[in-house]
């Protein structure tokens, strides 16, 4: 029985923990940095990062660097030139003005009439009466008359021997006496040395 | 925030992970522009050596033009043949006048337009016939225009004996000669 504010027995419960281990724990918590295998690592990560500096940037920037020196080399040579080019156009001008270099090929390659009546001169008229001379070009058409077959031989022989005696052609009429009636001779030319 | 422990495999995953993103940072930000600056330098060099070479060539024509006039400007002033300016009819005509008047009696002179050049060079063809007292004086008088004051070049030749002689060495000739002078104009078409 219970009287209200009175109690007879303590109702009042304890809890009480009694330690039930039995061992003692010494264990120590160890570092977590193992510095040995730490330097190992680092090496490694330092010599891999040399040599990609060496490898990766710093020979990459100097063959760029070794690319730009020759293009400033080039550069420089060209500035060089175009100082010396500046008087071309009227150094051509002048040249132009002198000589013959207007000319096209084949007024270049023509052979002086000078020349080619000098030769005929020289060559044809002590051997026969020449009665026509044409000159195209570099060909020389002649008629020739009063010449004996041994005579037109001695003059083509002769006439090759001349340097700017390309090639000769022959053309004739024998009369009954054995001189040659007419003779038509193509002589082609070439420009002599200047 | 407490960060879960990893295992190896996975650091390994992470650092290789890493090792490629910086290969790839360094392939995509560096290495690429790196070589495209390299190539366009080569290629620029590669242009101004071609050039070079070409404006090398010039210069040794241009030591050779050098050479050639100082000799052609050695020669008498009398002796120099000049590439007239166009358009220089009147002075041709005037030169082939007083030098035929000095030569021959009789003579005829055709001169069609000139023919002018896409470069400027401008061709004056002009055709004489005359009546020379021997094949010598025929001789001299080409000489002469070969060596006239204005550049010029006797093309088409041709000398036939007058009358009924048939030997040109001992006769009057008839010389017909096509001469071209030479010309330039400066302001050419294009």
């Amino acid at each position: 029985m219970e009287i209200k504010g009175l109690s007879l027995t303590s109702q009042k419960k304890e809890t009480k923990t009694i330690a039930n281990k039995r061992t003692m724990n010494f264990a120590y918590h160890k570092s977590a940095i193992d510095w040995k295998r730490l330097s190992i690592v680092l090496g490694i990560v330092v010599i891999v990062l040399v040599l990609f500096l060496k490898f990766g940037i710093v020979d990459q920037l100097a063959r760029k660097n070794a690319a730009l020196d020759r293009l400033s080399d080039c550069q420089n040579q060209l500035a060089v030139i175009n100082t010396k080019m500046a008087k071309y156009n009227d150094l051509k001008a002048e040249y132009d003005r002198y000589t013959d270099a207007r000319l096209n090929e084949n007024e270049t390659f023509l052979i002086s009439r000078v020349d080619v009546l000098e030769i005929i001169e020289d060559y044809v008229m002590s051997y026969g009466t020449i009665s026509n001379v044409k000159i195209r070009g570099n060909t020389v058409s002649l008629t020739i008359d009063g010449l004996s077959l041994e005579e037109a031989g001695e003059l083509f022989e002769e006439m090759l021997e001349h340097e700017q005696v390309v090639d000769i052609e022959l053309s004739y009429a024998n009369s009954p006496d054995g001189d040659i009636a007419t003779m038509n001779m193509v002589i082609e030319m070439q420009k002599g040395a200047e | 925030m407490k960060m879960p422990k990893l295992s190896p495999r996975e650091i390994v995953m992470i650092v290789f992970l890493v090792i490629l993103l910086i290969a790839v940072i360094y392939y995509m930000a560096f290495l690429t522009p790196l070589e495209a600056d390299i190539a366009a330098i080569e290629t620029e060099t590669a242009n101004l050596d071609a050039q070079i070479v070409s404006y090398q060539e010039k210069l040794a024509q241009m030591n050779r033009m050098e050479q050639e006039l100082k000799e052609i400007k050695a020669k008498p002033e009398d002796e120099l043949i000049e590439l007239a300016p166009y358009d220089n009819l009147i002075e041709v005509v005037t030169l082939l006048d007083d030098f035929l008047r000095q030569h021959t009696e009789q003579y005829s002179l055709t001169h069609p337009d000139p023919k002018i050049g896409d470069d400027g060079t401008v061709r004056r063809i002009i055709t004489m016939q005359l009546r020379c007292d021997s094949y010598d004086d025929a001789l001299a008088i080409v000489r002469d225009l070969t060596d006239s004051k204005w550049r010029c070049v006797v093309t088409d030749t041709e000398l036939h004996p007058i009358g009924e002689a048939e030997d040109l060495s001992r006769t009057q000739v008839n010389l017909k000669i096509t001469i071209t002078f030479y010309e330039l104009d400066n302001q050419p078409k294009q």
